[in-house]
Formats: C-alpha cells, sequence, structure tokens
C-alpha cells in the first residue's frame, strides 16, 4: 500500500469571525502531485501555513509521514521543503549564500548546492545579489532553496504567481522533473486549474474553506472532454430525438442549447435528424470544455 | 540552535548591518574623544561630574555617557535584523524545517547578547585607550579599589543596556516589520527615559522609578562612589527586565500567525 505523507482531518481555522477553513480534510500520498485549487481566498495558504507549522488550526488532526502528536509532527516537518507566497529569501545575499543560509538551517552540508543551482538554471548567477534578481529568478531560488534540505515532501503555494509564460512552463518542467529525478511528493495550488493541469496528478477544489471535490487527472481529462455544442430552436423534441438515436450522455443548458459528450463521430446525423423533424439548427460545433468553466461551475462562482 | 547560530552567522558576515553597526560602534569613542579634545581646549578643562569620561580611566564610563547613542544604533540594528525575518518571509525557512519557536526566539536574543557584550568591551575598551593616551590614565575620585569597580561598572552597564535592548527584542517579535519596530522601539526608548522623571512627582509611583533600566542609565551618577552600592538592584533590575521582556516577547511570537 502506498505510504500517506499527509493526511488532515476536520482542519477548522477562523480568523475572528470568519471562517477561512470549515473542516478541510485530505489525504496525500507518496509520490502524488497533488494539485490544490482554490480562489483567492479559499484558504489555501493558510492550509499550506498550517500543515508547515506556521498557524496554528483550532481544531482538527494533521498526521504527517505517520506522527499524529505535535512534538512528531514537528519533528516530521524536517521532511518538507516550502515555498508559500512569495519567495523567501535574503534580498542582500548572493544565491549562493541564500543556499548555504538554509543548508546550515537544516543542518546538512554545501555539496549539493552547486548541482542545485544547475537544476534551476541559476548556475551563473555568480555575485549577482538576489535584489537584482527577476521573480522567475526568485521563483526558482526558492524552489532550490527548499531542496537543499532533502525534503520528501514540497509545498509550493502558487509557484508561478505573477511570471511571464516562459517563467510558468519552465516552473512547471522543474517540478516535473524533480518529482521523476528525485521522487518527490508534491503538494501545489493554484487558483488556474488550467495550469494545475498540466503538472499535479490528483486535484482537491478548496472552496469556503472545504474540500468539495476530489479528481483524478483521468477523471479531470474527462471533465474537459470535447463535445458537440447544439443550438436549437425547441429543446424539448431535440431531446427526444437524441434519446431515439440512443445519445444519453447530454446536457441540456439553457432555453436552446444541448451539449452532447458522446457520439461526437454522429454530428451530421444529429444535423440530419433535427431538421428532418423540423428544428432550426442555429449552431452545430465540436467543442473542449474549458477547465476553468467547469471549475467556475462547481464552485458557484462568477 | 547551532543550526541557527551558523546561518545567522552566515547572514550577519555578508550583510551590511552588523558591520555598519560596528563601525559606528568603533567610531563612538573616536567621536566622543574628538569632542572631548575640543571642549578641553576651547571651553575649558574637563569636569568629571559634567563630562564623565576624561582620562583613561573614567574610560570604562563612556557606555554610561553614550548610552542614549548606543541604545538608538541597536533600535535599528534589532528591528532590521528580526524585522527583515519577517518581512522577507525567511523565518519560515527556518520554522517549517522543525525548529521551534522559543528556540528561534532565544537564538536572536543570544545573537543580540553577543553583539551588545561585543560592543560594549569595545567601547570600553578604545574609551580607555584613546582618552588615557591624550589625557593620561589618571584614576577616578573617591575609587579606591579601581581594579573591583571596573569589572563591576562593565558588568552592569552591560546588563542595563542589555536590557533595554532584550525589550527591542521582545518589541520586534511582536511588531515584525523592520519599519514598526524602530518607531516601537524609538518611542520605547524615549518614553520609558522620560517616564520616571514623571513617577517622581507622584508619591505612589517613586518606587518605581528605579524598576526600570533606564532611570539608571539616564540618571544615575555613576562617577561617585555610593554608586557601588547599587549596583546589586540595577544587576536584580536588568535580569528581571530581560526575563519579563523575553516572556512577552516569546509569548507574542507564540500566538503569532507567520505570514
Amino acid at each position: 500500500m502506498t505510504e500517506t505523507i499527509l493526511r488532515v482531518n476536520n482542519i477548522v481555522k477562523s480568523y475572528g469571525k470568519h471562517k477561512v477553513l470549515d473542516g478541510m480534510s485530505l489525504e496525500i500520498k507518496r509520490g502524488m502531485i497533488y494539485g490544490l485549487i482554490g480562489i483567492n481566498g479559499a484558504g489555501k495558504s493558510t492550509f499550506m501555513r498550517i500543515i508547515m507549522g506556521l498557524t496554528y488550526a483550532d481544531s482538527g488532526n494533521i498526521e504527517l509521514f505517520g506522527a499524529s502528536d505535535t512534538k512528531s509532527v514537528q519533528e516530521a516537518r524536517r521532511k518538507i521543503g516550502q515555498s508559500i507566497e512569495t519567495p523567501a529569501l535574503y534580498p542582500e545575499l548572493t544565491a549562493v549564500d541564500n543556499m548555504k543560509v538554509q543548508a546550515a538551517n537544516a543542518g546538512v552540508g554545501n555539496v549539493e548546492i552547486t548541482h542545485l543551482l544547475e537544476l534551476m538554471n541559476l548556475q551563473d548567477t555568480a555575485k549577482k545579489k538576489v535584489k537584482n534578481f527577476s521573480l522567475g529568478m526568485r521563483q526558482r531560488l526558492a524552489i532550490a532553496v527548499t531542496l537543499v534540505s532533502n525534503p520528501e515532501f514540497l509545498i509550493l503555494d502558487e509557484p508561478t504567481n505573477g511570471l511571464d509564460p516562459a517563467g510558468i512552463i519552465e516552473i512547471r518542467e522543474i517540478i516535473k522533473k524533480l518529482v521523476r529525478e528525485k521522487g518527490l511528493t508534491v503538494l501545489i495550488s493554484s487558483h488556474i486549474l488550467d495550469e494545475l493541469s498540466q503538472v499535479a496528478t490528483e486535484y482537491g477544489i478548496l472552496h469556503h474553506g472545504q474540500i468539495i471535490q476530489e479528481l483524478s487527472k483521468e477523471e479531470l481529462l474527462q471533465k474537459s472532454q470535447q463535445y458537440i455544442e447544439l443550438k436549437i430552436s425547441d429543446v424539448e423534441k431535440s431531446v427526444t430525438i437524441l434519446d431515439e438515436m440512443n445519445i444519453s450522455d447530454y446536457e441540456v443548458i439553457g432555453t436552446n442549447e444541448i451539449r452532447i459528450y458522446s457520439d461526437l463521430d454522429l454530428v451530421a446525423q444529429i444535423n440530419r435528424q433535427l431538421v428532418t423533424n423540423n428544428i432550426e439548427v442555429y449552431q452545430l460545433d465540436t467543442k473542449n470544455q474549458k477547465l476553468e468553466d467547469y471549475f467556475m461551475n462547481i464552485t458557484g462562482g462568477k | 540552535m547551532l543550526n541557527l547560530l551558523m546561518a545567522d552567522k552566515i547572514k550577519l558576515f555578508r550583510s551590511r548591518k552588523m558591520w555598519i553597526t560596528l563601525a559606528i560602534v568603533i567610531f563612538l569613542p573616536i567621536f566622543q574623544l574628538l569632542n572631548s579634545i575640543s571642549k578641553n581646549e576651547y571651553q575649558g578643562k574637563l569636569v568629571q561630574k559634567m563630562d564623565i569620561v576624561v582620562n583613561g580611566a573614567t574610560g570604562v564610563l563612556m557606555n554610561v555617557k553614550a548610552n542614549l547613542v548606543i541604545l538608538l544604533i541597536f533600535c535599528a540594528f534589532v528591528s532590521f535584523y528580526i524585522g527583515e525575518e519577517f518581512q522577507n518571509g525567511t523565518i519560515r525557512n527556518s520554522l517549517s524545517l522543525g525548529m521551534s519557536r522559543g528556540k528561534y526566539y532565544l537564538m536572536k536574543l543570544l545573537v543580540v547578547f553577543c553583539l551588545t557584550l561585543i560592543s560594549t568591551v569595545i567601547i570600553t575598551a578604545l574609551s580607555t585607550i584613546s582618552f588615557g593616551g591624550y589625557f593620561g590614565f589618571g584614576s577616578i575620585a573617591g575609587i579606591n579599589n579601581y581594579d573591583y569597580y571596573f569589572w563591576m561598572i562593565s558588568l552592569t552597564v552591560f546588563l542595563l543596556l542589555f536590557s533595554v535592548i532584550s525589550v527591542y527584542v521582545a518589541i520586534n517579535f511582536m511588531v515584525r516589520s523592520t519599519g514598526s519596530g524602530i518607531i516601537w522601539t524609538f518611542i520605547f526608548t524615549i518614553t520609558m527615559g522620560l517616564l520616571p522623571g514623571a513617577f517622581l512627582k507622584f508619591d505612589s509611583l517613586k518606587g518605581l522609578t528605579w524598576w526600570v533600566s533606564e532611570s539608571f542609565l539616564f540618571y544615575k551618577d555613576f562617577t561617585s562612589q555610593s554608586v557601588i552600592g547599587e549596583f546589586p538592584k540595577m544587576i536584580l533590575v536588568s535580569v528581571v527586565t530581560v526575563v519579563i521582556s523575553t516572556l512577552i516577547g516569546y509569548w507574542s511570537f507564540y500566538k503569532s500567525d507567520i505570514k
């Protein structure tokens, strides 16, 4: 059985009267890249800070690497690397010195520093101080700094925030490479599902302080499947025709739209049947459901 | 905790704040010497009661004479040293490795303790050498056992200064930002300097005056022989201040959310 790295049950955290996390529960197993998705303010960063011991939950249980009492969980945190919100770096120091500081914090040697800087494509920064780095460089260095302590579990909070498309791709590839080469387990958050879908293997949708849905990569792909978008004059009659054609995987959207998720090769027959039955077809198109639409649908977002 | 100290050594040696602090600390006795020479030349002979440091023997009192400057230097240093960890978010890197907040707090306090000690040693040594070199070593009126006086006053004044600086550490763990740290430590310094004067105006509060470290630093005449008898109380007040401020600072830090 795959080892459970992190299991949380019924985590509650409030700030004043505002409940940020309201009985949140999830489980992350070794080797997963768990994508935590939620709109801004959903509680992603708060949850991650609770896992890291940077803030306290009002109630609920945390089990980390099998440890569940406060002292053991604190010990287990040594196996975690984190980059939460903004990259936590010393602007007056160079990349190497930032790495050395974290190596000293973790009580490990400096042997990995050169390799990690190469891995993050930062080997040529020499004496350049971090305050002069671009945001992308800082994000990469922040990840390198977390890796210096040889973590088994990496927590990354919106690591692509503020990056340009090239930077986003670079970070994504780095994460995949780390999982492939170092066998890390990763918890990564974002408010953009499309972006997470290209890196995560499991997904949890956080809304109003709770995980409202968990999906595997395969399930998510199904959600982003192709469909036939039909805009017609008579929905009721069209539904009858679809049933007669043994097409059952469809969804009625509003008063004049139907989405058909199966039998995509029957576009011509569907069109013919509808027209034959005096239904006006305004639009007939094959489309992909956007993940963002799916996310907004289930969170009821605007 | 040793790991944290090693990490802080790298940070401090590579950044400018410690070097700037030490540079000012080195410059301070030199500036005071030049000022005293000028005063001696153009405004009449130095008087120990007024000028406090007048020769090599009184060099040990430079930490008393320049106490406000030293405290203001440490206002800035402590605010940058601790505030930046919160502002840069780098405190997360240490705490997320399973380091307890208690150890983290004590490590910062220990570093500040060491730097305060180094600073007071530098100021005492440079003042004794420079004033001794120019004005002669001389003596302190009424002090017969100079060695005892030297060590006791060095220890006591250091503890008084450190007790105030330990409050700066606590304040910075409470406000958790450089800017606010500088403002609040400055307000604390000024308030605690003025408040005892106000206490003296009320019979019921008079007793509190000498439970404030800064009262001794700002208002006590360290050149008089009678001050020796008050060293134990000064040490007690300093230790009590360090303990109370550390407990309050740590409690506030322990309860806080780290952003």
